[in-house]
């Protein structure tokens, strides 16, 4: 298995993340033909999915798992919404997936969230490239709001540009060893890098930013031509405020409301990064007959 | 139909609802136009396609051409390369259009987005 997609979940007690990944991994493997699934856990989260899960329904979504226990230390509270009208919090367990280039077994591999579910094919294009790390700066959300999220997806006005760790190709190079690396070392330094990228802290590690930083740290502090993004070189968002009413046939329905009362209907037949990760879970039996028949 | 989808389909407005249809369709015929050759990767245009063609027809075999990322991409078979464009621009341009022709005929917004209800 030289190409394939890596996923990290681990649940916490609000957010089934290892359903949402078998959801997404049966997904890939209904529309991509480069379609390898590692995913990355630990054995308390497996355990919980194998109890609730068919074996063969895991087999035939994942090609490899990788156990891999957290450190409990760092791990911070984050707040989710689901609609407009619930929020919760919970830990976040995403500290490790700034190990993803030890921990992925492929040559190539693109490093998913579990949330970004892949509706159509268009990352079979994404293998072979001449680059060797790519990923998006670009965000569209399902009301085709372009780069709106802060200052034209930007840490402030002065800052540097984001990009999003939703989706990352890398191939095992020394330049995405170095990119990791730094990754890595952001991570461990974290503040420091806050204050000096002057970003808002958040509560949170957030692999976007520290992503971003070592971006532009490792193309000699310049913004451009740094990245190349992927074959279809935006990220689809729908927002932790809306709500999935169906998936049909492949699609999903969303409702959006950019205000309090105003709805959108989308249909969505293209990758999507859906934040409402609860929405996600609400509609996991139909992903799963969708994707496992 | 589930109560919450019924609801969201009232409230929506039919106007919005049409233009977000149109930017969904032209999203889902720019993927549609990606296309990866060699470890380049390309958009798929018309000026592509005549440039290609030009090439073709001058009996090129191989030829550089510069990619979306603005990479020098040797492309080893051009005639393989052109009828795999050519035939990628009409597969995505007729899909646009089919939609495209649905979409101006629906004047409600559970048409707009082919709502089948079940029984």
């Amino acid at each position: 298995m030289d190409k394939g997609f890596l996923m990290f979940a681990y649940n916490n007690s609000s957010i089934d993340y290892i359903t949402m990944a078998l959801c997404n991994a049966l997904l890939i493997k209904k529309n991509l033909v480069n379609n390898n699934v590692a995913l990355v856990t630990n054995s308390g989260t497996l355990e919980y999915l194998q109890n609730i899960t068919e074996q063969s329904i895991i087999d035939s979504a994942f090609d490899m798992i990788i156990l891999n226990d957290l450190i409990e230390s760092g791990v911070s509270v984050r707040k989710y919404r689901d609609t407009r009208y619930t929020d919760f919090t919970d830990r976040y367990y995403n500290l490790n997936r700034v190990d993803a280039y030890t921990l992925s077994p492929f040559d190539q591999t693109v490093l998913i969230d579990t949330d970004y579910l892949m509706l159509d094919s268009s990352m079979d294009l994404v293998w072979d490239c001449d680059e060797d790390f790519m990923c998006n700066r670009k965000t569209i959300t399902l009301d085709h709001g372009v780069n709106s999220f802060g200052f034209d997806n930007r840490f402030n006005e002065m800052s540097i540009p984001l990009f999003w760790a939703t989706a990352v190709y890398f191939r095992k190079t020394e330049r995405s060893k170095l990119i990791f690396e730094l990754i890595n070392f952001v991570k461990e330094n974290y503040e420091y890098y806050g204050s000096l990228y002057s970003f808002q802290p958040c509560g949170y590690f957030r692999n976007d930013f520290a992503l971003s930083i070592a971006m532009h740290i490792a193309n000699n502090m310049m913004e451009y031509g740094a990245i190349k993004p992927l074959p279809v070189n935006y990220i689809l968002f729908s927002l932790e405020t809306d709500e999935l009413h169906a998936f049909k046939n492949g699609s999903v329905y969303i409702t959006s409301e950019p205000e309090a009362g105003t709805f959108h209907l989308h249909r969505v037949s293209n990758n999507v990064h859906i934040m409402n990760k609860r929405a996600i879970l609400r509609f996991k039996d139909e992903i799963i007959a969708h994707g496992y028949n | 139909m589930d109560e919450r989808l019924k609801k969201a389909l009232e409230f929506s407005n039919y106007r919005i609802s049409l233009f977000q249809r149109k930017e969904d369709l032209k999203l889902n015929m720019a993927n549609m136009l990606t296309h990866a050759n060699n470890g380049g990767i390309f958009k798929i245009d018309p000026p592509l396609i005549c440039f290609v063609k030009q090439l073709v027809d001058a009996k090129k075999t191989r030829a550089v051409l510069i990619d979306s990322n603005e990479n020098p991409i040797e492309v080893t078979d051009l005639k393989e390369f052109y009828d795999v464009i050519f035939n990628k621009y009409f597969e995505a341009t007729n899909i646009y259009h089919i939609e495209y022709s649905k979409l101006k005929r629906s004047r409600t917004v559970s048409s707009l987005y082919d709502f089948i209800e079940e029984e």
